[in-house]
């Protein structure tokens, strides 16, 4: 996977040609963040994961509210995250993850939110009220949600509790980790203590050997597409999210050191063109039924809690005791930079 | 050593086409994960009617595909005779700048493109998307063309002219018709890479304009499914088709030149 990595280095620089362009237009008083907005719009458009919305949901929106939605799809966040600072429009809702937001808020690309036009924001869990990305909430609501942990054959294999099983050569070839930095070197570091957000030269220089050293124990960097290893038994342990092995009938398990917090959430864009509508949308998915539909599509947790009674199989919130170990990806700045050079020695080691 | 030879040519099409068999087999197995065989279905290929982004896409790729082939080929056309009739300042600067498009990364270019759409306030979407094409298009079409040009003899339209024909007629009834081929693998080349194109177009793209490659993209990051191996077996199908019938066009046109 090279050239994901070349071509997010690239993003990642020329962004920065563009960057003065974005922020300029964020700053000129942005027509989405009013707290009062005009009429409904007729349009709405989502840009989006592909997949990651229940199918009756748009539909349903669409019928009672008389706005035609259409729904874009992106394949990285990093892919969406320069559009958007290169000065795309045209989008009026957005789901980018936690440290992407950061970005998104700092370069002025987001609107603050009406709360007048989100009454059932009160459904959303205080878990996921007043986190680091977004400490006011005046931003984002969250869309979903999970945890990176370790996924594993029970049949096959013990229970793992520790990050430090990928450095065990007793499965050596039966393991994978995600295919992306901020979770490989990001459990490295949890192993030795410290934050998945380091930007700490000497702790990342540690992480980097010890992921070197868990390479070698490693069948592939696989995301997504390893649980059908595992339920193939090709993989015995694999260090994935816990609704993804929800939906494949795996066990799961947060390590004793921690892991990720993730929660992509609903932003809507300074340069929106339809802004009332995106409130609008913003509401309907906050009701019960809508959560719980399109966790129960996704198989991700919902952060509605007035939709956790109708799901089938709801993902549980985390415990206190898990909460304490979890951490959310923050935006690694200037030491983004840092961390490509760390992965990309990995890779090639 | 001839034997070698053959065994060397075996492999490498065995490498070659053995990935693309192993799609086309597990787009009718059963099981929703795709490594092992559990049985024969044509599910996917149901639920693949069902999947409208799918379908919005590939409607996004052939109108971007058609239209900007047809600007390109145009274009590109007309550059390469340009480039090898005629005498003008700059023709080797702008010689040389033909091969850029064709060297510059990907990445580059659509950032490029974003910028300067989003600098002229143009919004993007599928004219954005054609643009973009037709950019980068007119490089290939014209190199391919060039190449056709460059085995052609000019003599043919000289005589037609030496006959009383205008630049015009010769033009029309001697030039293309000897170029044809050229012109046709240019579109076909062109038109590919149009259908092909991820890293341009996903940055020039805007709302409501997502382009096949773009929605299977997004699709495989989130959750492999056989309805990608079912719809990338219709592509190939479809392409394979397309390339024999252009085969065929291509071999019997110079003989229908002769005759005409």
């Amino acid at each position: 996977m090279q050239s994901t990595l070349s071509r997010r280095d690239l993003l990642s620089g020329l962004v920065g040609l563009a960057l003065a362009d974005g922020c300029a237009r964020g700053r000129s008083a942005p027509r989405a963040g009013a707290a009062e907005l005009g009429p409904l719009e007729g349009e709405l458009n989502l840009y989006n994961w592909s997949d990651y919305i229940a199918p009756e949901v748009i539909p349903g929106f669409e019928r009672e509210f008389g706005v035609r939605v259409t729904y874009d799809t992106f394949e990285s966040s990093e892919e969406m995250v320069a559009k958007l600072q290169a000065g795309a429009r045209g989008y009026d809702l957005v789901v980018p993850p936690t440290y992407a937001v950061t970005a998104l808020v700092a370069a002025g690309l987001l609107a603050p939110l009406s709360p007048r036009y989100l009454g059932n924001r009160g459904n959303v869990a205080p878990v996921f009220r007043g986190l680091a990305h977004d400490p006011g909430d005046r931003y984002t609501v969250p869309w979903q949600w999970g945890m990176t942990g370790i996924a594993w054959r029970s049949d096959l294999a013990p229970p793992p509790d520790s990050w430090g099983v990928f450095l065990e050569p007793r499965y050596r070839g039966k393991m994978t980790m995600l295919d992306d930095p901020r979770d490989v070197i990001g459990a490295m570091l949890r192993l030795r203590g410290h934050s998945i957000n380091s930007v700490n030269p000497a702790e990342l220089a540690a992480a980097r050997s010890d992921a070197v050293a868990a390479k070698a124990n490693l069948k592939a960097y696989l995301s997504a597409p390893v649980k059908g290893q595992l339920i193939a038994g090709d993989v015995w342990l694999a260090q994935l999210w816990n609704g993804d092995a929800a939906q494949a009938a795996l066990r799961w398990v947060l390590p004793l050191e921690g892991g990720t917090l993730w929660i992509d959430s609903l932003v809507v864009p300074a340069a929106a063109p339809h802004p009332r509508a995106a409130h609008e949308f913003i509401n309907f998915i906050l009701r019960p039924e809508i959560g719980a539909a399109i966790s129960g599509a996704t198989g991700y947790g919902t952060p509605n809690q007035a939709a956790m009674p109708l799901l089938e199989r709801p993902v549980p919130y985390p415990s206190s005791n898990e909460l304490a170990r979890l951490e959310i990806q923050e935006d690694l700045g200037r030491a983004s930079a840092l961390w490509d050079e760390v992965w990309t020695r990995i890779k090639s080691a | 050593m001839k034997r070698l030879v053959w065994w060397v040519a075996g492999l490498v099409y065995l490498l070659l086409h053995l990935p693309v068999l192993v799609l086309v087999v597990f787009s009718f197995n059963a099981s929703k994960y795709s490594v092992r065989w559990t049985g024969f279905t044509l599910d996917w290929y149901r639920r693949l009617a069902e999947r409208e982004d799918l379908w919005r896409g590939l409607r996004a790729s052939l109108i971007v595909g058609a239209s900007s082939t047809l600007l390109a080929t145009v274009f590109g056309t007309l550059l390469a005779l340009a480039l090898a009739r005629r005498r003008f300042a700059g023709r080797r600067a702008l010689e040389g700048l033909l091969y850029l498009p064709i060297v510059t990364p990907e990445i580059v270019a659509g950032i490029s493109l974003l910028v300067l759409f989003v600098a002229i306030g143009a919004p993007l979407g599928l004219g954005t998307i054609t643009i973009a094409h037709v950019a980068f298009n007119i490089a290939f079409v014209a190199v391919v063309v060039r190449a056709r040009l460059a085995g052609m003899d000019q003599s043919l339209e000289e005589a037609a002219m030496t006959l009383g024909a205008d630049e015009l007629t010769a033009f029309r009834t001697v030039t293309v018709p000897l170029l044809w081929p050229g012109i046709l693998a240019g579109a076909l080349l062109a038109f590919t890479m149009s259908f092909d194109d991820y890293v341009i177009t996903s940055l020039v793209s805007g709302p409501g304009s997502s382009t096949l490659p773009i929605v299977v993209y997004s699709m495989v990051r989130r959750n492999v499914e056989p309805t990608v191996n079912a719809i990338s077996t219709l592509i190939l199908v479809v392409t394979s088709l397309v390339i024999w019938g252009a085969n065929r066009l291509l071999r019997e046109r110079p003989l229908a030149t002769a005759r005409g």
